[in-house]
């Protein structure tokens, strides 16, 4: 072995640049944060809003934002967490979930901006294209650009049913059909039929219903919440449909209820001891050595 | 006083289009600022840099270590501080005993040293302590110079040149008035003293067309000496 000289020694760490903290995180995308939040040079100064949605392991957020020099302001979030309130109970992070959360959150800003008579958006979902128009005589629609943040943007991802969801319930967003479940890659056309099945978990309720037939254990172990809930396949275009409507009707926020701390607070660790405890256990330790020297069994 | 370097010479695609691009182009975009510290810093200066960065962001860098530059005697590191972040704009901070808290605002031309100038920070109250909504990222602001000094004074001349290079950023053709949110007004005294003041703009609705425009104070306040 030659001699072999070490990178990392101490010239490579005092000249080290750490990159920003959030992308030593794996968090944000800074090449599309800067492009979404700075305008561009040729258009005018105008505020740009955006749309986050974020999809975690069981839940989705939704959130209009805008940024200021002391960190990004949020204007309106919704959870799909919420969903149990509006009739949706199980499966709350596919794509019919989704797009409940966006339609949730168009509805809730438009109601809080004094806009919701104004921008109603469709009620008939048909899963076909809808672009949001201005009204005339009155303010312009609530124009914000979808940020998906990390997400792989492929056809049929989750992202653009809550995408969807806003549009629907009458926010601008500029979009195509592109990456929605229906759009044939290799005939570049649009199935408005098929985007409609999946806003509606039809392809779920398929899945449960094939799955109940072929493999009854998978069943089980798959759909355990849905078995809990009495839930059938056919009953889950239902659920959505009336998830729609009571989202229409009432998207305002329902704060909880502080839970009341518990009255005993379970420990993980061992308490510890007091200079009191501490000491009774030295003179304790002491007393047995002592007494085991004097039975002659352990050396002075 | 030619920064003498190796030529760099690309050996993949990527890298050449990196090399490409720190060529001088026909139409350049908004100048960037470098913000380093000298051999020693104080907090107010600390504080006061992190405001200045967080008003130019994008356009800006900060660099956390302290570098040995001795910036009026050789500037030859400055130079190449300039070339390698690309910002022909860069404002150090040197804090010693005799000559506490200054900060040297300089500018480059081709990346060879045009002009700095030395200002002392006598006072500073930055952002966090105006308790208010501030401005959106990357907003151009409206610069107000108050006092003859700024058209009179050789010394305030360049600097008023210096200040409005600074927070220039891009060229635009047409500007919306909801765009308009940030003001900086510059303030010589007959004694000598800079005060610069930061104010968010609000449009109140009024009778007409045209806003009634109201001047919310949402900014630092330095006030600089002119060394």
């Amino acid at each position: 072995m030659g001699f072999v000289k070490v990178v990392k020694n101490k010239q490579y760490f005092k000249r080290f640049q750490v990159k920003f903290k959030r992308r030593r995180q794996g968090k944000t995308d800074y090449y599309a944060r800067k492009r979404l939040i700075v305008q561009d040079k040729n258009k005018y100064n105008t505020p740009k809003y955006r749309l986050v949605v974020r999809l975690s392991n069981r839940d989705i957020t939704c959130q209009v934002a805008y940024s200021r020099i002391e960190g990004d302001k949020i204007v309106c979030a919704a959870y799909s967490h919420e969903l149990p309130r509006y009739g949706v109970k199980v499966g709350l992070t596919n794509y019919a979930a989704a797009y409940c959360t966006g339609l949730l959150l168009a509805r809730r800003l438009l109601k809080q901006l004094g806009l919701d008579n104004l921008y109603a958006g469709t009620t008939e979902v048909t899963g076909d294209e809808y672009n949001v128009e201005g009204v005339e005589n009155g303010p312009g629609a609530f124009r914000c650009y979808l940020d998906v943040g990390l997400q792989r943007t492929t056809t049929g991802a989750r992202v653009f049913a809550a995408m969807k969801g806003a549009v629907d319930g009458g926010l601008n967003i500029p979009h195509s059909t592109k990456r929605f479940p229906g759009f044939d890659a290799e005939s570049k056309s649009f199935n408005a039929d098929v985007h409609r099945s999946h806003i509606f978990g039809q392809h779920v309720a398929d899945y449960m219903r094939s799955l109940e037939e072929e493999d009854p254990e998978a069943f089980k172990r798959q759909f355990s919440q849905y078995i809990k809930l009495g839930i059938n396949a056919d009953q889950i275009e239902g659920i959505y449909k009336n998830a729609h409507a009571a989202i229409r009707a009432n998207p305002k926020v329902e704060k909880q209820a502080e839970k009341a701390p518990p009255a005993a607070k379970k420990r993980w660790t061992r308490r510890k001891l007091t200079l009191a405890e501490r000491k009774n256990r030295v003179a304790q330790k002491k007393q047995s050595f002592i007494a085991k020297i004097q039975e002659g069994q352990a050396e002075p | 006083m030619v920064v003498i370097q190796r030529v760099v010479k690309a050996t993949t695609r990527k890298g050449k289009k990196i090399l490409l691009k720190k060529e001088p182009q026909v139409a350049e975009g908004p100048k960037k600022l470098l913000f380093f510290q000298g051999r020693r810093s104080s907090e107010k200066l600390r504080r006061l840099s992190k405001d200045l960065y967080d008003l130019k962001k994008p356009d800006a860098q900060m660099l956390s270590k302290k570098n040995d530059i001795t910036i009026f005697e050789n500037a030859t590191p400055v130079e190449a501080f300039c070339k390698k972040y690309e910002s022909p704009l860069f404002i150090m901070s040197s804090h010693s005993k005799k000559r506490p808290d200054n900060l040297v605002i300089g500018r480059m031309y081709n990346y060879n040293l045009l002009d700095m100038i030395e200002l002392h920070v006598e006072a500073h109250e930055g952002l966090k302590e105006f308790a208010c909504s501030k401005i959106a990222l990357a907003s151009k602001p409206c610069l107000v110079f108050n006092g003859p000094q700024w058209e009179e004074t050789e010394v305030f001349k360049h600097l008023k040149s210096l200040f409005v290079d600074i927070f220039h950023r891009e060229k635009v053709e047409s500007v919306s008035l909801q765009g308009l949110q940030h003001t900086i007004s510059f303030t010589a005294t007959p004694e000598g003293k800079i005060l610069i003041r930061s104010y968010k703009v609000m449009m109140k609705k009024s009778g007409c067309k045209t806003p009634r425009v109201e001047l919310e104070e949402m900014g630092e306040d330095f006030v600089f000496i002119t060394a």
